[in-house]
């Protein structure tokens, strides 16, 4: 493995744990009740202790020492030698934050020296987060425990921490005698554990003596839980053990605190192997090749079948087996695919963490409400679209949601509400920001829009067109506009939508769309310039025929530019040739008088492209042309098509841009 | 050039064994071609396997190396001619390892050669970068 691949490597599996890091502190802080969770605790320990071990491997010292020190805090916090205050959470993940942007400095290639300064950032945060935390808490005395001392001399340090806050706790501590079959004990214990750590906590767990039968295998467990203690005896009776409540306390206990929740996270037992993204993509194009093959196969079988002669029921039963084969490659490129996917929710811990802070800086009142943290995304679509949703936030603490007084004196409560919504909606997803805040001015965004050469009518989604967000128009704006050219921007090249409704007073929604997955999409064919593309079809308007002489006149009326203006529905749209966006200069071909035209979402209009043919829809597999792929201008990847071909998935947006960009040029150079 | 390879590949396995020149697994480790009546030579480490050219498909403004892009074995490959010519068609890909998904444009394949002296030497990194 050479340096690149090492780094790589590092890369992938670093961005990994700084994920389970986030969505682990999340889990952490949604759970405060009955103190911090230990077995999630546990886990944002080993996260930051295996990024040390990768950085170390990988020879990225810098990433190495922030997660040491890192480590060694968490390691203080679930020993219990650091009680954690109540900003220590928000800390960690300021924390885990900072780790992130290291590791992204590392592959993008950022200067080592400026990498070890963010080193020492997170020292100094980890050190200020030590001293805002409290020390140990005090034993507590007034317990009595029957626990054999021999038994009790064998715990760990962190065992010994566990049932001792377990017993401050007063929850009920348990010593379990079962035994199991040899030959399937890894499985009936694994169980028995996993039950016990959704009812409570498993402190420890010892080998025991089996009893007569050598073909069993015993164990000793130490177990806290609120659970009523015939449940405890029922569980363990069936296992043909025995339960002995072990802790006592002076006075009965009262009001236990609830339970941790069961959600399968109480024994680590999960089953799981990291895959590279990239063989997983190469598994679904591989998939869609076979499929194509046995496309073509059962082509030319039914061909050859009918040229000599086959029985009418051969042949059905030849094209079906055909289409059960295909109908199962299909499935496994939908299965594969769905290996991409991953919850969105991994972005609302930062999400919650940023407006928290802002709103703390700026001496807002919010209230951050997030639902659909299931939802399931790409996950290069989840990586890219994390910036752009914290931008739409910023924007809602800065500028939507009102200083508490301007909140009172507009009869409005103090806390102000910001919500981040994720929901299905057919094969798309729509992430949701919303603020009851002060909303938009919409007139200021459209004298914005004129100024910058915008028409006047323009709706308020002028404000994601490039140019409104300058800085002349941030003061009339209220600084809404700032970048969200940029947002709308990332928000396209995923091939998505964005929409804002706003309301003076009452606050601003914006809604993005945006696919489930980059890798398997709709798509429509059209042919331009003997070429074969592929456009997004959740960003086709409609097709169109428009009159060939009149396409002509609005050729020859107006530079190509910035398209050449037609009237299509009563309204001006601009019409770019296709052939022309590619970089052909091959003429436009159009029968019976015709010219056949898609018309694309953009920004907040439509333009209409004119081609050659338009072929048809498919679901297509969309393959990445690798690294360099941005490189190659408004290009978004490609699909195979039969006879061993492929078509290009164009980014129109892309397209447009670089076609202005070198008019643009050759006129700035002809003059 | 300080190099840590223990083992030059064998081109009879990059040519799926269809071509001779191969040689002996110690010396060498630039692979030599021919592309528009120049030489030139690719680290033969970096070379995973040399095709026949399949039907490249040209892209939208492409740099002035870059022919179009063309599916091979499953991924798509940009196509790079070496000898900036990228309008005349190859008879050979020469496919780089890595996440690049780089090919190069090739007409005769000469050999593995440990001192690729008469060969212009490519970096494959600075082919698509220009």
């Amino acid at each position: 493995m050479d340096e690149r691949d090492l780094l790589r490597q590092f890369v992938d599996e670093a961005e990994d744990l700084v994920e389970s890091l986030h969505s682990d502190l999340l889990i952490l802080s949604r759970d405060p009740v009955g103190g911090l969770r230990p077995d999630v605790l546990n886990r944002v320990f080993r996260s930051a202790h295996s990024l040390k071990g990768v950085a170390g491997m990988a020879g990225v010292p810098s990433v190495q020492r922030a997660a040491h020190k890192f480590e060694d805090l968490l390691d203080d916090v679930r020993m219990g030698r650091v009680r954690p205050g109540p900003t220590t959470l928000d800390g960690c993940g300021r924390v885990a934050d900072e780790l992130g942007r290291m590791i992204a400095a590392v592959a993008d290639g950022a200067d080592a020296a400026a990498i070890e300064r963010d080193a020492d950032a997170v020292e100094s945060l980890v050190a200020e987060l030590r001293s805002g935390a409290a020390g140990a808490p005090e034993a507590a005395t007034e317990a009595v425990i029957d626990l054999d001392e021999k038994i009790r001399r064998t715990f760990t340090e962190y065992e010994e921490h566990r049932l001792q806050e377990n017993l401050n706790a007063r929850r009920p501590v348990y010593e379990l005698r079962v035994a199991f079959d040899l030959m399937s004990f890894d499985v009936g214990f694994r169980g028995l554990l996993e039950r016990l750590g959704a009812a409570g906590e498993v402190i420890g767990t010892l080998p025991a003596a089996g009893g007569d039968d050598p073909s069993r295998i015993g164990f000793r467990i130490i177990a806290a839980t609120n659970e009523p203690q015939e449940s405890i005896d029922s569980l363990i009776g069936t296992l043909g053990g025995t339960a002995s409540l072990i802790s006592h306390y002076p006075e009965p206990i009262v009001e236990p605190p609830p339970e941790f929740p069961a959600d399968g996270a109480g024994a680590s037992t999960a089953v799981s192997v990291r895959v590279d993204m990239g063989a997983v993509d190469d598994l679904v194009y591989l998939s869609r090749g076979l499929a194509l093959d046995v496309a073509g196969l059962a082509a030319s079988a039914e061909e050859l079948a009918v040229q000599v002669g086959m029985p009418s029921r051969e042949l059905f039963d030849l094209k079906q087996r055909a289409r059960s084969i295909e109908r199962g490659f299909s499935d496994l490129e939908e299965r594969l695919v769905e290996m991409r996917l991953v919850p969105i929710g991994q972005v609302y811990g930062r999400a919650r963490r940023l407006v928290g802070r802002l709103a703390a800086e700026l001496g807002r009142e919010v209230d951050f409400v997030t639902s659909g943290e299931d939802v399931r995304l790409d996950k290069a679509i989840v990586d890219r679209i994390s910036e752009p949703i914290a931008h739409l936030l910023r924007n809602a603490v800065d500028h939507g949601i009102e200083s508490p007084d301007v909140r009172r004196a507009a009869e409005k409560s103090a806390t102000g509400r910001i919500e981040l919504i994720a929901e299905p909606r057919g094969n798309r997803v729509a992430l949701i920001v919303r603020d009851d805040g002060a909303g938009i001015d919409v007139g200021a965004v459209r004298r914005a829009a004129n100024a910058q050469g915008l028409a006047a009518d323009e709706s308020i989604e002028a404000i994601f067109a490039p140019g409104v967000s300058t800085a002349g128009a941030v003061t009339e704006v209220s600084g809404r506009g700032v970048g969200l050219d940029a947002v709308a921007a990332v928000v396209a090249a995923l091939g998505g939508t964005i929409a804002v409704e706003t309301e003076r007073g009452k606050g601003t929604t914006f809604v993005i769309l945006l696919p489930t997955t980059l890798v398997m999409l709709s798509v429509f064919l059209v042919e331009a310039a003997g070429g074969l593309y592929a456009i997004d079809v959740n960003q086709i308007g409609e097709l169109a025929s428009l009159d060939a002489t009149y396409v002509e006149r609005a050729v020859q009326a107006t530079p190509a530019d910035c398209g050449h203006v037609v009237e299509w529905r009563g309204e001006s749209v601009r019409l770019y040739r296709l052939a022309e966006l590619v970089g052909s200069d091959a003429p436009s071909k159009s029968s019976s008088g015709v010219v056949q035209c898609v018309t694309v979402r953009i920004w907040d209009r439509d333009v209409a492209l004119s081609v050659d043919r338009l072929v048809g829809e498919r679901e297509a597999i969309v393959k990445t042309v690798g690294r360099y792929m941005p490189v190659l201008k408004g290009v978004n990847g490609a699909i195979d098509i039969e006879g061993g071909r492929i078509a290009l998935l164009l980014d129109i947006p892309g397209l447009i841009a670089e076609h202005r960009r070198l008019w643009t040029a050759a006129g700035a150079g002809g003059s | 050039m300080d190099r840590d390879h223990t083992r030059a590949p064998d081109l009879a396995d990059m040519l799926g064994g269809e071509t001779p020149d191969a040689t002996a697994e110690d010396a060498p480790s630039f692979l030599s071609f021919e592309r528009c009546g120049r030489s030139f030579a690719v680290d033969a480490h970096v070379v995973e396997a040399i095709v026949k050219t399949p039907p490249v498909t040209s892209i939208p403004y492409p740099p002035p190396s870059v022919a179009g892009v063309a599916p091979v074995r499953g991924r798509v490959r940009i196509v790079i001619c070496p000898a900036n010519e990228p309008d005349t068609p190859s008879a050979r890909l020469v496919l780089l390892s890595g996440d690049g998904q780089l090919a190069l444009a090739a007409d005769r394949v000469a050999g593995i050669v440990a001192d690729p002296a008469n060969a212009d030497t490519l970096n494959p990194e600075d082919l698509i970068a220009g």
